[in-house]
């Protein structure tokens, strides 16, 4: 009995110590995880809707019994002419945070996926850039050092996220091969392929359920 | 450095390999060896990882009851993952973002728990650091050589980059399968050497 209460209380100071730690630890870098978050955020904003001059407030919108961001997007001359969407999932083994950009009709300008922790090689290939050279080019390059190539201002979209550009809401379905109405999945991560769809698909439905409504057909020419 | 100094940290590069010979860690070995690339991130935050675990596991081995251990060990690793994984999110937001997965992936890695219990725990902290970042780097060649295996036959690539412009590669090699195929004969080809 006395033993028990010893190991007890060992473990007890253990604990005590990591929680005191952590909590130090977290208020020391809370704030610089928060600015970078911030910085990925207004970055992916531009980057997938550079239709777009400036993003007005966020906003809240409710799916299911969760809450999602959503921003509004302005032309130069200030007209509103799309939205941004900011909604979390679970996916296979993290929550997958995707930002949405649609015009007022609904259809996807792009999305980006800003954070998920999903398995490397699998999941987490919904973020993968490919090369653009062969290992031999890659290697020549190395050898006779030509002058570094100029760099697009902002790395490509990975080609998964870039399947989502100018679909509807009707074509986010998930399949296995490759296709032009659909989202085509990522071998091996099906579940997650699955969650980033679901958020981007929940995210707009509700979006116009609560917020805004398409135009109807009056409105259209 | 003394001969069992440098002994004490390459053992675990090839003759102790920690995935080969110890078969630890075999979970993130199949699961993030579908490039060259990932092979390196988690070797890199497993080296860094397992050698301060160690360190600190081989410092408070003596206010530790055996009986409650383990428990006190996971408590130290989790803690000390959770401390490394805020800290380069907050002050190296690129490193996060390239290893930032693999270190979330290591409290589960049971190489961390293997060293603490088979080495840290009866051995003085400098040894312990030693053999940290010997197995570190012993687990690291391991993933890489399976990665690499299954990145060429299953890519076609080698860093990202193609290998054999035209050629289809074997796609089951990225998948699961193709995991557990090259270490079954990465492991076969390891007891082979040994045996002889």
């Amino acid at each position: 009995m006395k033993q028990i209460l010893r190991y007890g209380l060992i473990l007890l100071c253990f604990s005590g110590l990591a929680g005191v730690s952590l909590h130090g630890v977290n208020v020391l870098t809370r704030e610089r995880i928060a600015a970078a978050q911030q910085r990925a955020l207004t970055e992916g904003q531009r980057q997938i809707f550079p239709a777009a001059a400036r993003f007005g407030e966020q906003k809240t919108f409710p799916v299911g019994n969760k809450t999602a961001q959503y921003f509004e997007a302005f032309d130069t001359n200030g007209v509103c002419i799309g939205y941004e969407l900011l909604h979390t999932v679970q996916g296979y083994q993290s929550p997958i945070t995707v930002l949405t950009a649609i015009d007022r009709r609904g259809i996807i300008a792009g999305i980006k996926i800003l954070s998920q922790a999903e398995t490397p090689g699998l999941g987490a290939e919904v973020e993968a850039v490919p090369a653009s050279r062969t290992l031999w080019q890659a290697l020549a390059g190395l050898v006779r050092r030509v002058p570094a190539q100029v760099r697009p201002a902002a790395p490509p979209l990975p080609p998964f996220q870039a399947q989502f550009a100018g679909k509807s809401l009707t074509q986010l379905r998930v399949v296995k091969q490759p296709t032009r109405d659909a989202i085509e999945a990522i071998a091996g991560a099906t579940i997650t392929s699955e969650a980033v769809t679901k958020a981007v698909r929940d995210a707009i439905s509700n979006f116009f359920l609560h917020v805004a409504h398409p135009p109807t057909s009056e409105q259209s020419p | 450095m003394s001969v069992s100094t440098v002994k004490e940290v390459t053992k675990g590069f090839w003759e102790k390999n920690p995935v080969l010979v110890l078969a630890l860690g075999l979970c993130p070995s199949l699961a993030v060896t579908t490039s060259v690339r990932n092979a390196l991130g988690m070797g890199v935050s497993t080296i860094f990882v397992l050698t301060l675990s160690n360190v600190i596991i081989a410092l408070i081995k003596g206010i530790v009851p055996s009986q409650i251990r383990i428990p006190c060990y996971i408590i130290v690793i989790a803690t000390l993952v959770t401390i490394v994984d805020l800290v380069l999110a907050a002050y190296f937001p690129d490193i996060s973002k390239a290893i930032g997965l693999f270190i979330k992936l290591i409290v589960v890695n049971c190489i961390i728990l293997g060293r603490a219990e088979a080495f840290a725990a009866k051995n003085t902290a400098w040894r312990s650091l030693l053999d940290g970042i010997g197995m570190g780097i012993g687990f690291m060649i391991a993933l890489v050589l399976i990665a690499a295996v299954r990145e060429v036959l299953g890519a076609n690539k080698l860093f990202g980059f193609t290998v054999f412009p035209g050629w289809r590669p074997i796609a089951v090699m990225v998948l699961a399968p193709g995991a557990f195929l090259t270490l079954g004969f990465l492991l076969g080809a390891k007891n082979l050497r040994m045996r002889t």
